[in-house]
C-alpha cells in the first residue's frame, strides 16, 4: 500500500471518530440532519460499490431497503425479536435474495440488467401489497420498537464509515482492479483471468446485505411504513443521483454526493419553498453537464490527484 | 473554458443562498407555527389546499389583531415532497431548529404518521385535517388529534346516497388504491354496502403506481355492477374517470372517497367530471356555526373571496384544526413563547374540548379521533359540487342513473 493511500485511510478514520464525538456538542437539528445524511451516504456507497465500479446499473436497489424493512419489521411484530437482533437478519435476507437474483441476472448486461432489477423491486412491492395475511398489505405496518435517536446517529455513522472503508479497500485491492476491468471490457477481463461472474456476485450480495440493514434501521426509525414507502423507486433514483453527483467509482463520491444533495435540499427548501426543486434540478443538470465525472471525479482530474499517487 | 462555466454556476448558487439567508428574524409578540406539508410529489396538489387553508386562517386571525386579539400568527411552511422520512425530518427541524411555538398538521396518512410520531417525541400537539387512516389512532399517541373522521366512516356518505335513489341499485363493484386511506375506504364501502343489502360483485385493491387503469376497470365492467365505488385520492380519481370513458364503462353511479371535491378535478376533466359522487365530511350549506369564521356559509364566502373557489372538506377540516387549537390556546391564556409545560396543558385541554365550529362539532375525547360527523355526499352537476345527501341538507336531488358516455 502506498503512503498516500495509507494517509487517506487514517484521515478517514479520524473524520469518523470526530463525527462520533459530535453529539456531545452539536445542536439537535443538525444531528438529525446528519443522521439522515449518513443513512444516504450508506445507501449511495452500496450502490456505488456495485454500479460505480462495474458499470452495471442497478435500478432496483430499493428492493433491498424494502426487504430489510419488512424482514426486520415482521420479525419484531410476529416473533417479538428485539430490534437489534433483527437488523443483521434483515441484511441476511436481502443478501440471500440478491444471491438468488444476481446469479442469473448478473449475466445480463447494460439496459437488460437495469430492467431486470427494476422489475424485481416492483414485483416485491406487489407481493408485499397482496400478501396482506403476512404484511398487512398496502395499509402498512407499525413497528413496535425504536432505538434512541442518538443510536441511529451512531449506527448510520458506523455503517457509512464502514462502507466507505470497504470502498477504499476495494479501490486499493485486487478485487477493485477486477471490478474496474469489468467496467472497461468484461470479455477482456475474463480472458486475463478475472472470474467476472464471481466478483460481480460477491459485490452485489455485499451491497444488498448493507442496503438491507440500512432499510431495516430506517423502517424502525420511521416507526410506520407501507410497501410503496420502502420499495419506492425514488430511493433508487436518489442513490443514483447521489453517486453521479459525487462521482461514480470513487471512494468519496457517495459521501460528497449524499451530503451535497441533502444539505442543498435542506438549505434551499427552507428558503425558497415554491421553487427550490427547480433550483435543485438545475444544479443536478449543471453538475452532470459541466462536471461529468461528478464533483470528486472532476476535482481530482482538475487537481491531477490520483489515488495513492503523488501529483 | 469549462472552469469559467462552473464558476458562473457556483457564483449564481452563492448569490441565491445569500438572498435566502436574508429571512426575517423572529418577533417577540407573535406565535410561530410550523407546518410540513406535501407541495410536490404524489400529494402536491392536495397538500397545497392544506397550505391555503392555514394561510387563510392566519390572514383572518391577523386582520383581527391575532390570537386573543393581540398575538400575531406566523407560519413556517416546508415541503415534505410526499415523503414520510422528509416529513419527520422537517418536524424535527421546526421544533429544534426553528423553535416554533406549535405545529400544524400535514396531509396524507403516511406522512402524517411519520410527522406526528416525531411531534409525539417532542411532546408537541399535532392536529391534522388531512389524514384519516384508522392506523393513526391505533398507536396510543397522546399528542395526535384529527378533525376528519376515520377513513372507514368518512366514506359512508358515498354508500348511503345510493339508498336514496330509484331504482335502488342491487350490485356494487369496489376498487381502490392499495394505500392506507384508500384501502380503508374500500373496507368502509364493503361494510356499508353489505349492511344495506347491495351485493358486492367485484372487489379489487390495485397498486398506487398502477399505470394501466383500463385493464383494471375492464374486470369491474365485466361484472356489470349498478354502482362503482372507488377508494381514491385526486390522481387516482382522475385516472379512473378517464379510463371509464376510454373503455365505455357505464355504471348507473360512480363514487369516490376523495378527489372530486379538489378543484383540479373539475378543472382537469371538464364535462367528464359531471355526475360523479364523492364523500364529504362537510359542505358549505350545513347548519354549523362557531367562533372565528361564523357559519359554514360565511366561511365559504370569505374563502371564495380570497381564493376565487370554494374550499373542499379537507380545507375546512384543516382550518378547523387550526381554529380548535387556537380556541384551546385562548382558553388556557397562552402567551408567546409557548413553553413545554404549556404544550402539555394544551394537549390535555384538547382531549377535553367540546366545540361547535363552522366545520361542525369537534370533540376528540381520549383517542384523539374527532366525533363522527353525519355522512354527506356531493355530486358534480354542471361542473358544480352540489350537496345531494342527506335529504334534509340536499341542495338538489341526486341525478341517477348517470347517462351513458355516448349520450352526454
Amino acid at each position: 500500500m502506498s503512503g498516500g493511500g495509507r494517509r487517506s485511510l487514517y484521515l478517514g478514520l479520524a473524520a469518523v471518530a470526530a463525527m462520533a464525538w459530535l453529539p456531545a456538542a452539536g445542536p439537535a437539528y443538525y444531528l438529525q440532519l446528519l443522521t439522515i445524511i449518513f443513512y444516504w451516504i450508506g445507501l449511495a456507497a452500496c450502490w456505488n460499490l456495485m454500479c460505480g465500479y462495474t458499470g452495471y446499473i442497478d435500478f432496483g436497489s430499493a428492493a433491498y431497503t424494502g426487504i430489510g424493512a419488512y424482514v426486520a419489521g415482521l420479525l419484531m411484530l410476529r416473533l417479538g425479536l428485539p430490534l437489534l437482533a433483527t437488523i443483521p437478519l434483515a441484511g441476511l435476507g436481502a443478501g440471500l435474495v440478491a444471491l438468488a437474483v444476481g446469479w442469473p441476472t448478473l449475466r445480463l448486461r447494460g439496459a437488460y440488467f437495469a430492467i431486470a432489477t427494476f422489475a424485481l423491486a416492483e414485483a416485491l412491492m406487489r407481493v408485499c401489497e397482496e400478501w396482506s395475511g403476512l404484511t398487512e398489505g398496502g395499509v402498512g405496518i407499525t413497528i413496535p420498537q425504536r432505538l434512541a435517536e442518538l443510536s441511529y446517529y451512531w449506527l448510520y455513522l458506523g455503517l457509512a464509515g464502514l462502507l466507505v472503508g470497504v470502498t477504499w479497500w476495494v479501490e486499493h485491492h485486487k478485487h477493485g482492479y477486477g471490478l474496474k476491468a469489468i467496467h472497461q471490457d468484461e470479455q477482456a477481463a475474463a480472458q486475463v483471468g478475472v472470474d467476472t461472474h464471481l466478483i460481480k456476485l460477491q459485490t452485489y450480495v455485499t451491497s444488498a446485505f448493507f442496503i438491507g440493514m440500512l432499510g431495516a434501521l430506517e423502517g424502525s426509525r420511521l416507526g410506520y411504513f407501507k410497501p410503496d414507502d420502502v420499495f419506492n423507486v425514488h430511493i433508487t433514483i436518489k442513490m443514483v443521483i447521489m453517486s453521479l453527483l459525487g462521482g461514480m467509482g470513487t471512494v468519496l463520491g457517495p459521501v460528497i454526493g449524499a451530503s451535497f444533495l441533502q444539505l442543498v435540499e435542506d438549505f434551499l427548501g427552507a428558503r425558497f419553498l415554491n421553487y427550490y426543486l427547480v433550483i435543485i434540478g438545475a444544479i443536478i443538470v449543471g453538475v452532470i453537464v459541466f462536471l461529468p465525472r461528478g464533483i470528486t471525479g472532476s476535482l481530482r482530474q482538475r487537481l491531477r490527484i490520483r489515488p495513492g499517487r503523488r501529483p | 473554458m469549462k472552469f469559467r462555466r462552473a464558476g458562473i454556476i457556483l457564483l449564481t448558487l452563492a448569490l441565491a443562498l445569500t438572498l435566502g439567508l436574508a429571512a426575517p428574524g423572529m418577533a417577540a409578540q407573535e406565535f410561530t407555527f410550523g407546518c410540513a406539508v406535501p407541495l410536490s410529489g404524489l400529494f402536491g396538489k392536495d397538500g397545497q389546499l392544506v397550505r391555503d387553508a392555514y394561510t387563510f386562517w392566519m390572514e383572518t386571525i391577523n386582520a383581527r389583531g391575532g390570537i386573543a386579539g393581540k398575538y400575531k400568527v406566523r407560519i413556517i411552511f416546508y415541503d415534505d415532497q410526499s415523503d414520510p422520512q422528509t416529513s419527520a425530518k422537517l418536524v424535527e427541524r421546526l421544533v429544534t431548529q426553528d423553535k416554533v411555538d406549535l405545529l400544524l398538521g400535514g396531509f396524507g396518512s403516511s406522512q402524517v404518521m411519520a410527522a406526528s410520531a416525531a411531534a409525539e417525541r417532542h411532546k408537541f400537539p399535532y392536529l391534522s385535517g388531512g389524514a384519516s387512516s384508522n392506523k393513526l389512532y391505533e398507536r396510543g399517541a397522546r399528542y395526535y388529534f384529527g378533525t376528519l373522521g376515520k377513513a372507514t366512516e368518512e366514506v359512508r356518505g358515498c354508500v348511503d346516497v345510493f339508498t336514496s335513489v330509484t331504482p335502488r341499485p342491487k350490485t356494487v363493484a369496489i376498487v381502490g388504491a392499495n394505500i392506507p386511506f384508500t384501502a380503508e375506504s374500500c373496507k368502509g364501502y364493503k361494510l356499508y354496502a353489505e349492511k344495506y343489502g347491495f351485493k358486492v360483485v367485484h372487489y379489487e385493491l390495485f397498486p398506487i403506481s398502477l399505470k394501466d387503469y383500463n385493464t383494471m376497470l375492464l374486470k369491474a365492467k365485466a361484472k356489470k355492477p349498478d354502482v362503482l365505488l372507488v377508494g381514491s385520492h385526486l390522481a387516482v380519481a382522475m385516472r379512473v374517470v378517464k379510463a371509464m370513458k376510454e373503455i365505455d364503462f357505464n355504471p348507473k353511479g360512480v363514487a369516490f372517497s376523495y378527489g372530486p371535491t379538489v378543484p383540479a378535478f373539475v378543472q382537469g376533466l371538464k364535462a367528464d367530471a359531471n355526475y360523479v359522487f364523492a364523500a364529504s365530511e362537510w359542505t358549505p350549506n350545513l347548519p354549523y356555526k362557531g367562533p372565528v369564521f361564523g357559519s359554514a356559509r360565511q366561511f365559504n364566502q370569505a374563502y371564495r373571496q380570497r381564493f376565487r373557489r370554494s374550499p373542499d372538506y379537507v380545507e375546512a377540516a384543516s382550518t378547523a384544526a387550526a381554529v380548535v387549537q387556537q380556541v384551546a390556546m385562548e382558553q388556557l391564556g397562552l402567551k408567546p413563547r409557548v413553553t413545554a409545560a404549556d404544550r402539555v396543558r394544551l394537549m390535555e385541554k384538547l382531549h377535553q374540548i367540546d366545540l361547535m365550529t363552522f366545520y361542525g362539532p369537534i370533540h376528540f375525547g381520549k383517542s384523539g379521533a374527532n366525533r363522527e360527523h353525519p355522512p354527506v355526499a356531493v355530486q358534480v352537476q354542471n361542473g358544480q359540487l352540489i350537496n345531494v345527501y342527506p335529504a334534509k341538507w340536499a341542495e338538489k336531488p341526486p341525478i341517477y342513473p348517470t347517462p351513458a358516455w355516448n349520450k352526454r
